[in-house]
């Protein structure tokens, strides 16, 4: 943790709390608070928790205490503050608009938490949580998991018929149990499945943000991994399509290798180019195992991109 | 850690020794006009500010009194109900009232008038909607409209604890009823008290002359014994302070009520 260290204090990273439930605050704040400009903090975890006296999320008191506490301290301490909000995973709400996997490709996560982007009531739960964490002033939000978990996914009952409604009906589609592998086999089906897809995670992005007002600058989370070819594994991955998202936000937050967890030295600012050609800011989230080849990786990122924009997952490592 | 289930009011909540635990069977006995709705709605309330599916039975109000008392304590209760979070029963038996309800709040009702088998049919395909909930929290308010004068037989509601204390103790969950004391023989309450963990009573009582009655909120009965020697010699005052439901132990100063959400 030294060089994490030296490199926060240098503010060549900012630090990123993923767990504040399981942070101490005051004693970190005590420590770093004077080198910090600007601090990540999830607002809103993958288990469906908030950490603020939400209306319609769950929510300890407790919790919500503790995050108090921390954006007083630092608006005390002159630091910014971004909130993440994990979007399509919430393990609370999993069981009733969950995902539905097709074959038995297994993402390298657990996809259970996730929700399907095809769930409007859904939707509105996150525009009125966005609605609700603009109220505590953060510096800018980040979406976290806006997308489908996998490429087989997702295959629930609005899905299959909207999809199939989208391609014209053709028969293949409307029988009761098309499957993934028929999809791929009829080239132009799957095209349009993917564009489908992907039209479906850019309007639940849209919806999300339809109660916010202007002025907060708006993220949203791009993985990088485990796909090498990032455009294509995007959409086909995670039926996120940069152009079209890029309508709706002010940036991006390009998260590192959160599952595979093997930074490559082979990566280098090239791989951000679809992004920066968006003409949006970039930034990057990094929550995996902190070794010297990370360090490497991420002190050659931070200093490609312009300013400091790299955030690093501290505590609660894995 | 044992999973518990609070109510969110600390005087109560520390006195439970943090809460309920999981498989508790709850009797709330009051007084006809005591309004103890509050005090289950900050229970219905707390669950979901901790996560976990609701079940609400009303036999005595519409849906929409409930769903206006949980907005008030702060939580989006329209919200809930499209998370399916928040399970609606109606038994309401008023006919006056009937023609107003919304019928979007329940796909659950109990039409027989007294039913408690409707009720535990409703009970059940809510559970299932629910997908096995983890936790799980279920409200009926109240027992009262099943019971002798309104029935002709305790029996079935008798029956109808033991099957919840089996299946909470099995799968998991809370189960709270409210019962109007005044309104049935004291041998119907003895035999309701006798099959539950845990019962709350809520009675106005004068604590001073010429001053208003207060209401007195006890623990009659509680099945872990040693908190129970405690629990029989506290006596809370329940009232309303600036609109909102305070609970402190009497003789104690107040807990600050901003404790609470
Ligand atoms: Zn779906």
């Amino acid at each position: 943790m030294r060089a994490v260290d030296e490199l926060l204090k240098a503010k060549v990273l900012l630090p990123a709390i993923k767990r504040p439930a399981d942070f101490d605050i005051v004693e970190f704040f005590s420590e770093y608070g004077r080198y910090i400009a600007h601090l990540a903090i999830v607002i809103k975890n993958d288990h469906g928790e908030v950490f603020y006296e939400s209306s319609c999320a769950p929510c300890s008191m407790e919790n919500a205490r503790k995050l108090k506490t921390c954006l007083d301290l630092a608006s005390a301490l002159d630091i910014e503050y971004t909130f993440l909000v994990y979007c399509f995973s919430d393990t609370v709400l999993s069981k009733r608009f969950g995902v539905v996997r097709e074959g038995v490709e297994t993402p390298p996560f657990d996809f259970r938490k996730f929700i399907c982007p095809n769930k409007p009531e859904y939707r509105q739960y996150l525009s009125e949580i966005i609605r609700e964490i603009e109220e505590l002033r953060p510096s800018s939000i980040v979406l976290m998991d806006v997308r489908y978990p996998w490429r087989n996914f997702c295959f629930c009952k609005r899905c299959r018929s909207e999809f199939a409604e989208y391609a014209g009906s053709p028969t293949i589609l409307t029988s009761s149990h098309y499957l993934l592998e028929v999809l791929q086999q009829y080239e132009q089906y799957y095209e349009m499945w993917l564009e489908w897809r992907s039209k479906v995670v850019s309007e639940a992005l849209a919806e999300i943000l339809s109660k916010k007002k202007e002025g907060i600058p708006v993220y949203v989370e791009i993985i990088l991994d485990p796909v090498s070819e990032m455009y294509k594994g995007l959409v086909e991955f995670f039926a996120q399509d940069i152009e079209k998202m890029a309508q709706f936000v002010d940036g991006f937050m390009v998260n590192l290798f959160p599952y595979s967890g093997v930074p490559n030295e082979r990566v280098t600012i090239e791989i951000l180019e679809p992004l920066l050609a968006t003409n949006k800011d970039v930034r990057i989230f990094y929550e995996g195992k902190i070794d010297d080849r990370a360090i490497k990786v991420l002190r050659y990122i931070s200093s490609k991109l312009e300013s400091e924009r790299v955030f690093i997952n501290i505590g609660g490592q894995k | 850690m044992k999973e518990v289930y609070k109510f969110g009011i600390p005087a109560l909540d520390e006195a439970l020794g943090g809460g309920y635990v999981d498989g508790s069977i709850v009797l709330v006995e009051d007084e006809m006009g005591i309004p103890s709705e509050v005090l289950l709605a900050h229970f219905i309330v707390q669950g979901l500010r901790s996560g976990d599916d609701i079940i609400v039975l009303l036999s005595e109000h519409p849906i929409s009194y409930y769903i206006a008392l949980i907005n008030l304590l702060g939580f989006n209760a329209e919200m809930a109900i499209k998370m399916g979070r928040l399970v609606f029963i109606d038994a309401m038996l008023n006919p006056f009232v009937a023609g107003k309800r919304v019928p979007y709040y329940s796909k659950y009702a109990v039409r027989n008038v007294g039913s408690i088998s409707e009720v535990r049919q409703a009970l059940q395909s809510a559970i299932q909607e629910l997908k096995e909930p983890q936790k799980l929290r279920i409200v009926i308010d109240s027992l009262s409209q099943f019971l002798p004068p309104l029935v002709q037989n305790p029996q079935q509601v008798v029956i109808f604890l033991q099957q919840q204390m089996v299946e909470r103790k099995e799968r998991g969950g809370v189960f709270m009823a409210l019962l109007h004391r005044d309104c049935h023989e004291p041998q119907i309450i003895k035999s309701v008290e006798y099959i539950v963990d845990s019962v709350i009573s809520l009675e106005r009582v004068k604590t001073e002359a010429g001053k208003p009655a207060e209401i007195i909120l006890r623990f009659l009965k509680h099945d872990d014994l040693v908190l129970f020697e405690k629990l029989q010699n506290q006596s809370f005052i329940y009232k309303f302070e600036g609109g909102k439901l305070a609970v402190y132990e009497m003789g104690k100063i107040p807990l600050r009520t901003d404790l609470g959400w």
